[in-house]
């Protein structure tokens, strides 16, 4: 045989061998180094993701560590559709656990063109987890946490919503969001081809968030609600507002408001249930204003509390012409009696002695006009005239409450410094931040002692026999407040309406050292009574009988 | 007696020697590498691919052993009766109940974790079988006519009773391997050509008749067009090479192994040594091949008689055609048939058979070391060196055989 040529041919196969595997290394070295960029980009993408691991949120508690708001471990759970291989099959199975409706569940499962579909979110934990044994290709679980409020209704206003992202939105989660929510951590993770993690780094660890202690007291709280509750029954009142405030710490132990809503079905609520009227709704305060004006002449000895009114029916001031609510004769009253009995005409005769100018300064100094600070979000700072914009009439009717407007919660604070003594101090819903005791404001005084005595024995009077609250009675505790009943202004005409009211009563007790302050505000109440002393004052007298022994006040 | 054990074998076989057992040691590393993950995953300790690689192995080593002393002497006897057995089997693998179907393929025979693969044997059959009758009728190969019957005849037969199983890659490997040994034997170039361009028609009329088949042609052209289909496994080998980069991941750090990468462990295994130990890990393993393609092709023309240097050159094409198919296949240079890589793929049967033929390989090359040492004459007539041979081999064998056997296994 030709050997040669075999030998030939051999040198032949070994060049095709040759340029074969030079082929396959030079293939090799353009996949792992010219296009080894792009590869290890595809690979990072079904390898690698980026997940972020929610912060557990911080729980809220009232001051006696009722828990609030706490946030439950949850998942949301969401379906690849074009890899659901049974999707009438998954939705029959994941309906019950979603709690959600087979046919939707299957509407969503049926697109297939689309990459990603929420079935549901904040799905509880446990349920998550069952969704997670069954195993289905194509359905996800992620998790996160779901914010719930034990007590449902209690202080719904007041604590807020988180939102499907996380992000508190109203109320006490909107404010403390950052500290509540703490800090998200980062976390890498490489998957294998059936989503096991391989390999997981946390180059940003979460933190969890801070935990608050409300000054609230849910058993107040609670108690308040129930008393708005009636009054909505009763008087079918648009809204209804309660403040409940430790008077020396400006500490809120209850700030109540009617409608009420469920923490955990906000949806379910109109928009004018969710606000916080506390903060948010603003009305002329009509003579629960009258307490200030008094304190304003008695501080600049303009007035003293027997200081004796000659008054005539009415009183003209430039254009206008003001009476009393219930028409009287001539009477004869002293500073006292003249807020006792609510006149406005010894009112407006006590805000003529102070003068516009020391008027305005008052008003200003028990900070009206501006914002408390309380730790809540949207809070209205009210309206004040400016005293340029003052004119010849004004001095009739602002010293009665008319033509300046007040929140709810600016009333209470006022409120708070006669009731304590003088000082005027930011109420306030935070006694601990993650453990942390949060001081008091150290406030500001703005009477004296023996002035915002005078003021409060006056008040004494309002409750007493002859006084415009007078069947308003505790045993064994003396009281002292103020009745309001304003006309709304009409919008339309801008005039003040002949049949909207609002019916307020701002008090205290014991009214010789106040531990306790109540305002009770109620719009536009229905029903049969209009009256402060009617409608409001029997509030404020149900809250205290139930607030003060809780609170542990001993009755005299 | 003692002379012979102290010679000093010739540099092929050394060479051919170390590209295998270096070829061995990868793949140890690597199946266990990437297997242990995915067999852990399952419920194991994660060594059970690595312990039935060794297995088949150490098997296969002792086959090699024994055929590098006494290979050519079994091989003129048994060729026959091999190629008769394999057909047998092949045939066997059809029958429902014998053969085991996994994947819809039916390449399987045996019973529980002893399976084994008939076409691996019908490789090695049929590289003895053209061997030989290329060797003693050298006349037939003028012409298209006489190479087919009946030679093309039973390389066809046992290409399609492959192919059919379907097994298109060990199919191929028998068919590039087939005009490797034509090409050394000296078929005429336009016979050749004919021959290779019916060939090309036959596959390419075979690749396009199944759907799957021609899914798989089109996703070789691009395969990231249907990347989460038939694209999947290349798109996915393409990601592994790729992100190993130049140097790798390093031993083990293979992410792609882990359920992404189909077949891991046998047919993609190139991937995975890509992903951990890079380019430079890659031109390494084709550096072995390389290796044993010189060295074989060395030894063949080294060889004393047509007929050892067509099994030589048979045998190193055998083992560089898979090794180029499957590297190929991995890399995206050619559509996806599924060969598992020479001597490094986790496949019981493929390591026994190739460890066998190498030991053909090494008993070629090492007789062209006793030619130059210890026999004078150069050339011999083709009558005579049957004879010379059979003697030698029995005398060595007789008493080194089991001496050397116990040695190792002693040893090991």
């Amino acid at each position: 045989m030709d050997g040669t040529l075999s030998q030939r041919r051999i040198g032949l196969l070994f060049l095709v061998f040759c340029v074969l595997f030079a082929a396959a290394a030079g293939r090799a070295a353009w996949l792992g180094v010219v296009k080894a960029d792009d590869l290890k980009a595809a690979a990072a993408t079904q390898q690698r993701a980026q997940v972020d691991v929610p912060a557990h949120r911080g729980t809220i508690t009232d001051r006696r560590g009722v828990e609030l708001a706490v946030s439950q471990p949850a998942a949301d759970v969401s379906a690849t559709p074009y890899l659901v291989k049974d999707p009438a099959a998954a939705a029959a199975k994941l309906a019950p656990l979603l709690e959600r409706p087979e046919g939707e569940i299957l509407r969503k499962l049926t697109q297939r063109e689309s990459g990603f579909a929420y079935l549901a979110r904040k799905v509880p934990a446990t349920r998550a987890h069952k969704v997670d044994l069954l195993g289905i290709e194509g359905i996800d679980t992620t998790p996160t946490s779901r914010r719930e409020y034990p007590r449902d209704w209690l202080a719904a206003q007041v604590l807020g919503t988180v939102g499907t992202e996380g992000k508190g939105l109203t109320g006490l989660e909107y404010r403390y969001d950052q500290r509540l929510r703490g800090r998200d951590g980062r976390r890498s993770v490489v998957r294998d081809a059936t989503g096991e993690a391989i390999n997981i780094r946390d180059p940003r660890r979460a933190l969890p968030g801070s935990d608050l202690q409300l000054t609230l007291d849910a058993g107040i709280q609670d108690r308040v609600e129930e008393i708005l509750g009636d009054i909505g029954k009763t008087y079918r009142p648009k809204g209804a507002t309660a403040v409940v405030m430790d008077p020396h710490t400006g500490d809120v132990l209850a700030l109540g408001n009617w409608p009420r809503v469920n923490a955990n079905d906000l949806g379910g609520a109109p928009a004018s249930a969710i606000q916080n009227r506390a903060t948010s709704f603003v009305y002329e305060p009509g003579s629960t204003f009258k307490p200030f004006t008094v304190a304003g002449a008695l501080e600049e000895r303009e007035v003293t509390e027997d200081t004796m009114f000659n008054l005539p029916p009415q009183i003209q001031v430039a254009d206008r012409t003001i009476g009393e609510s219930h028409a009287r004769g001539y009477v004869s009253l002293t500073t006292s009696q003249i807020l006792a009995q609510s006149s406005n005409v010894g009112t407006i005769m006590i805000g003529q002695r102070l003068g516009a100018k020391k008027f305005d300064s008052w008003v200003r100094r028990f900070g009206f006009g501006k914002p408390t600070g309380i730790d809540l979000p949207g809070e209205e700072s009210g309206l004040v005239l400016p005293l340029d914009k003052y004119s010849g009439s004004s001095m009739g009717n602002l010293p009665i409450g008319q033509g300046e407007s007040v929140t709810p919660i600016q009333l209470a604070s006022a409120y708070a410094a006669i009731a304590n003594g003088g000082v005027l101090r930011k109420p306030r819903l935070i006694a601990k931040a993650n453990g942390k005791t949060v001081r008091a404001t150290r406030g500001k005084r703005v009477i004296s002692e023996q002035t915002a005595k005078e003021v409060r024995d006056m008040l004494k009077g309002v409750v007493a026999a002859g006084g415009t609250a007078s069947e308003v009675q505790i045993e064994g505790y003396t009281l002292a407040g103020k009745t309001g009943t304003a006309n709304k202004v009409d919008a339309e005409t801008g005039t003040y309406s002949k049949s909207r009211y609002i019916a307020s009563f701002a008090g205290f007790a014991p009214a010789d050292d106040p531990e306790l302050l109540i305002t009770v505000m109620v719009d536009e109440p229905g029903g049969g009574s209009i009256y402060g002393g009617e409608v409001a004052a029997p509030a404020f007298e149900d809250i205290a009988r139930f607030a003060l022994p809780y609170l542990g006040i001993a009755p005299k | 007696m003692a002379e012979p054990r102290r010679r000093t074998y010739p540099v092929e076989h050394k060479l051919l020697l170390t590209a295998t057992l270096c070829l061995l040691a990868l793949g140890a590393v690597m199946v266990f590498s990437a297997t242990s993950a995915t067999s852990a995953l399952a419920g194991g300790d994660g060594t059970g691919y690595l312990v039935k690689y060794l297995a088949y192995g150490a098997v296969g080593l002792l086959v090699m052993h024994v055929l590098s002393r006494h290979g050519l002497e079994l091989a003129k006897k048994f060729t026959p009766i091999l190629l008769a057995v394999a057909f047998a089997l092949l045939v066997a693998v059809k029958l429902p109940g014998i053969g085991i179907e996994v994947n819809g393929a039916r390449r399987w025979i045996g019973v529980g974790p002893l399976t084994f693969q008939p076409s691996e044997v019908m490789k090695l059959a049929i590289v003895l079988y053209m061997a030989q009758l290329l060797a003693e009728r050298p006349k037939r190969m003028q012409t298209v006519q006489g190479l087919i019957s009946p030679m093309l005849i039973v390389v066809g037969v046992a290409c399609l009773l492959i192919a059919s199983q379907p097994d298109l890659g060990t199919a191929l490997v028998i068919g590039f391997t087939t005009g490797a040994l034509l090409l050394v034997a000296g078929v005429p170039m336009r016979v050749m050509g004919t021959l290779t361009g019916s060939a090309a028609v036959l596959i390419m009329i075979f690749a396009i008749l199944e759907p799957y088949r021609r899914a798989r042609l089109t996703s070789f052209l691009d395969p990231w067009a249907d990347a989460a289909g038939a694209g999947f496994q290349s798109v996915q080998g393409q990601i592994a090479l790729g992100s190993g980069g130049l140097f790798g991941l390093g031993p083990g750090q293979s992410v792609q192994k882990i359920f992404y990468l189909p077949e891991a462990h046998t047919d993609f295994i190139l991937a995975v040594i890509g992903e951990e130990l890079g380019v430079i890990g890659i031109c390494a393993l084709l550096a072995l091949y390389g290796l044993i393609a010189y060295a074989g092709l060395r030894a063949a023309k080294g060889a004393r008689s047509q007929y050892e240097r067509l099994l030589a050159a048979g045998l190193t094409s055998l083992i560089v055609c898979q090794a180029l198919l499957n590297t190929f296949t991995v890399l995206g240079l050619a559509p996806l048939t599924g060969v598992p890589l020479p001597f490094v793929s986790n496949g019981s049967t493929s390591i026994t058979v190739l460890l066998a033929s190498m030991g053909l390989l090494l008993n070629i090359a090492s007789r062209g070391a006793l030619q130059l040492q210890a026999v004078a004459p150069p050339k011999k007539t083709q009558g005579s060196r049957p004879h010379a041979d059979r003697d030698r081999s029995g005398r060595d064998s007789g008493a080194r055989g089991a001496r050397a056997g116990g040695r190792r296994r002693a040893a090991g």
